[in-house]
C-alpha cells in the first residue's frame, strides 16, 4: 500500500482581486520505501505541493491520505501527531538560531514530552549519524551550510518519522556539499527505512537519487515514472526540457548544423554493453557522425544521449530508424 | 551653592525613581508580554489569525498609547486610589505608569516577535508543535535579544515618564526637580537630578544593550 496518497488535489489562492490556481489534479502515489521526487520550475506548485503532504497547507479540493488516514477528517491533536510521523527539511534549514545544535535535535523530542536524559541520548545518536558528533554545543550561526541541513536532517528524524519531506533541501548549497547531503539522504531512505520525497527544481537531484519521479507543469502532473524511464524517454514537452535541456546545455549549446538531419538516441543502463552505433554502421554499410555525446553512471549503469548526424537519403534514414527500433533504442529527430 | 540640599534627599530619590520604574516596568512586562503575544497571534499571518480580536486590541492599544502621560496620570486618579490607597508618593506613580507602559510594551513584544523567521515557526509546525508551544519554545526563545533591546528602551521610557510624575507629588528624581529645582528656582538642584537622571538612563541602557549583545547567539 502506498505510504502517500494524493488525490485529486487543488489548491487555490485567493489574491486581493483573482483567484490563483496553484495546483489542480494531482494525483500521486508515493509507495513506502522509495525516494520520490518532484521536480518543476519555479512557480510550478512543487512548494505547495510538499506543503499539503503534512498538510501546513490545506487543500482547497482532493484528499491527502498518510498511511491510509485522510488527514483533512483528522482532529487538530491527530494532525500533529500524523506530522511526527512525517519529517521534513527546507531549503533555508529553519533551525532555531538561539539554541545549540544538540538543543535544536531535542525540540521534536521536547515538544512530544520525551525525558530529557532520553533525548539527549537520542540527538547524539543522530548526530553520530549525520556525522556531526563534535558540533554539540555549537550554534547554527557557526555552521557552514552543508552542516546546517545535517543538523535539519537529525532534528527532522528525531522522532523516528517514516517519511521525510525535503523541500529544495539542496538548493542553497554548492555542488559538492549537494552530493554529501543527497548521499545521507540514500543512506537514510535504505538504512532506516523511511521514505523520502524530495522537492527541487534540480534534474541532477532526481537523477542521481530518485526511484521515481513525477515532472510539474502549469499547476498539473505533466509526467510521472519510472526516473530511469523518464530519462531515457521523457514523454511530456517539460520532461523532454528538463532532462535533455539539462544535460545539453550544461555542457554546450547544441544547434543543429542547417540543412542537416540529426537524430538524438537516448541509452538507458541496459544495453550499453552493445556497440549499438559500430553495429548500425556495419548493418546500414552509411556512416554517422557524432555531434554531441553525454553518459553518466546512474546506479552503476551507464545512461546517456548521443546526437548523430544521418545521411539525407530518406531510404537510409529509414533503415537507420528501423534498426534502432529492433534494438530498443529510444531516439527522436533534432528539430 | 552646590549642596543646598541634604544629600539625604537626593539617595531617596534615586531610590524612590528605582522602585517606580522597575515596579512598574516588571507590573507592564506581566501585562505587555501576553499583550503582544496575543496581537502577534491574532494579526493576519499569526498563528490564529482573528481579524475581529485583533483590530478590537489594537484599538484599546492605540487609544492608550495616544493620551499623553500627564493626562492620564490625572485621569486615572480614581483608579489608582482604589489599587494603592493613595494618590500621592512613588506607590501612586504606579497604577498610571503601569497603564500607560503597558500597551507601549505590548506594541514593542509584537514587533519582536514579528521578527522571528517564519520559516523556523513553520519547521516547528511541521514537527507537531502546538500553537503554545510555538509560542513559548520559538517564538518567545528566539526573539530573546530583540526582546531584551525593545526592554532597554521600554525601561528608560518608564524612568523618564517617572519623573514626570513629580509634577502631581509622585516622589523619585522628577519630584525633587520640580519641588527643589524648579518651585524654588534652585538651579543646582535641577542640574543635580538632571545629570543623575541621565546617569540612570546610561546605565540602565548599557546593562540591557550588554545582554541583549551576550544572549544573541547568531553573533
Amino acid at each position: 500500500m502506498a505510504i502517500i496518497e494524493i488525490k485529486n488535489l487543488k489548491k487555490v489562492f485567493n489574491n486581493q482581486a483573482n483567484e490563483v490556481v496553484a495546483l489542480q489534479d494531482v494525483n500521486i502515489e508515493v509507495e513506502k520505501g522509495e525516494i520520490f521526487g518532484i521536480i518543476g520550475l519555479s512557480g510550478a506548485g512543487k512548494s505547495t505541493l510538499v506543503r499539503m503532504i503534512n498538510y501546513l497547507e490545506t487543500p482547497t479540493e482532493g484528499e491527502v491520505l498518510f498511511e491510509g488516514k485522510n488527514l483533512g477528517e483528522l482532529k487538530d491533536s491527530e494532525l500533529r501527531s500524523v506530522r511526527k510521523e512525517i519529517g521534513m527539511i527546507f531549503q533555508n534549514f529553519n533551525l532555531l538560531e538561539q539554541v545549540n545544535v544538540i538543543k535544536n535535535i531535542m525540540f521534536p523530542l521536547e515538544i512530544s514530552g520525551v525525558a530529557k536524559d532520553k533525548a539527549v541520548e537520542r540527538a547524539r545518536e543522530l548526530l553520530k549519524l549525520v556525522d556531526l558528533s563534535e558540533k554539540e554545543r555549537e550554534f547554527p550561526s557557526k555552521l557552514s551550510g552543508g552542516q546546517k541541513q545535517r543538523v535539519a536532517i537529525a532534528r527532522a528524524l528525531a522522532t523516528n518519522p517514516k517519511v521525510l519531506l525535503c523541500d529544495e533541501a539542496t538548493s542553497a548549497l554548492d555542488p559538492k556539499t549537494t552530493k554529501q547531503i543527497l548521499d545521507l539522504l540514500k543512506k537514510i531512505n535504505k538504512e532506516l527505512g523511511v521514505t523520502v520525497v524530495i522537492i527541487t527544481h534540480q534534474m541532477s537531484v532526481i537523477e542521481s537519487i530518485c526511484d521515481r519521479v513525477a515532472i510539474l507543469e502549469n499547476s498539473k502532473v505533466a509526467e510521472i515514472g519510472n526516473v530511469k524511464a523518464v530519462f531515457k524517454a521523457p514523454k511530456s514537452s517539460i520532461g523532454k526540457k528538463l532532462i535533455f535541456g539539462a544535460t545539453i546545455n550544461k555542457d554546450q549549446e547544441f544547434v543543429k548544423p542547417e540543412g542537416k538531419t540529426c537524430i538524438r538516441l537516448a541509452f538507458d543502463g541496459s544495453m550499453t554493453d552493445k556497440p549499438i552505433l559500430a553495429n548500425m554502421i556495419l548493418e546500414t554499410g552509411r556512416t554517422v557522425s557524432i555531434l554531441y555525446a553525454n553518459s553518466k553512471l546512474i546506479e552503476g549503469k551507464v545512461v546517456g544521449q548521443l546526437i548523430i548526424e544521418v545521411p539525407d537519403d530518406k531510404e537510409v534514414q529509414e533503415h537507420i530508424k528501423e534498426y534502432l527500433e529492433k534494438n530498443e533504442v529510444a531516439y527522436w529527430e533534432v528539430e | 551653592m552646590f549642596l543646598a540640599v541634604d544629600l539625604s534627599l537626593y539617595t531617596n530619590a534615586i531610590a524612590e525613581t528605582f522602585f517606580m520604574t522597575l515596579t512598574s516596568s516588571l507590573i507592564s512586562y506581566l501585562i505587555g508580554i501576553p499583550l503582544g503575544v496575543l496581537l502577534y497571534t491574532t494579526a493576519k499571518d499569526g498563528l490564529t489569525p482573528n481579524a475581529g480580536v485583533y483590530n478590537i486590541l489594537s484599538l484599546i492599544v492605540n487609544i492608550f498609547r495616544s493620551i499623553p502621560f500627564l493626562i492620564l496620570l490625572i485621569l486615572v486618579l480614581p483608579i489608582t486610589k482604589a489599587i494603592v490607597g493613595t494618590t500621592i508618593g512613588a506607590k501612586a506613580v504606579i497604577p498610571p505608569l503601569v497603564i500607560s507602559a503597558s500597551p507601549y510594551i505590548a506594541r514593542m513584544v509584537e514587533s519582536s516577535l514579528k521578527e522571528v523567521d517564519l520559516g523556523v515557526i513553520e519547521a516547528a509546525k511541521s514537527m507537531g508543535a502546538t500553537n503554545f508551544q510555538i509560542i513559548t519554545k520559538v517564538l518567545l526563545s528566539e526573539s530573546k535579544p530583540s526582546l531584551l533591546i525593545g526592554a532597554a528602551i521600554s525601561i528608560t521610557t518608564i524612568l523618564g515618564y517617572s519623573a514626570m510624575a513629580g509634577a502631581v507629588g509622585g516622589g523619585g528624581l522628577g519630584d525633587v526637580a520640580i519641588r527643589y529645582g524648579y518651585y524654588r528656582y534652585n538651579q543646582d538642584v535641577m542640574l543635580i537630578t538632571v545629570v543623575l537622571l541621565v546617569i540612570i538612563v546610561q546605565i540602565l541602557q548599557e546593562i540591557f544593550m550588554g545582554i541583549a549583545r551576550k544572549s544573541d547567539k547568531r553573533l
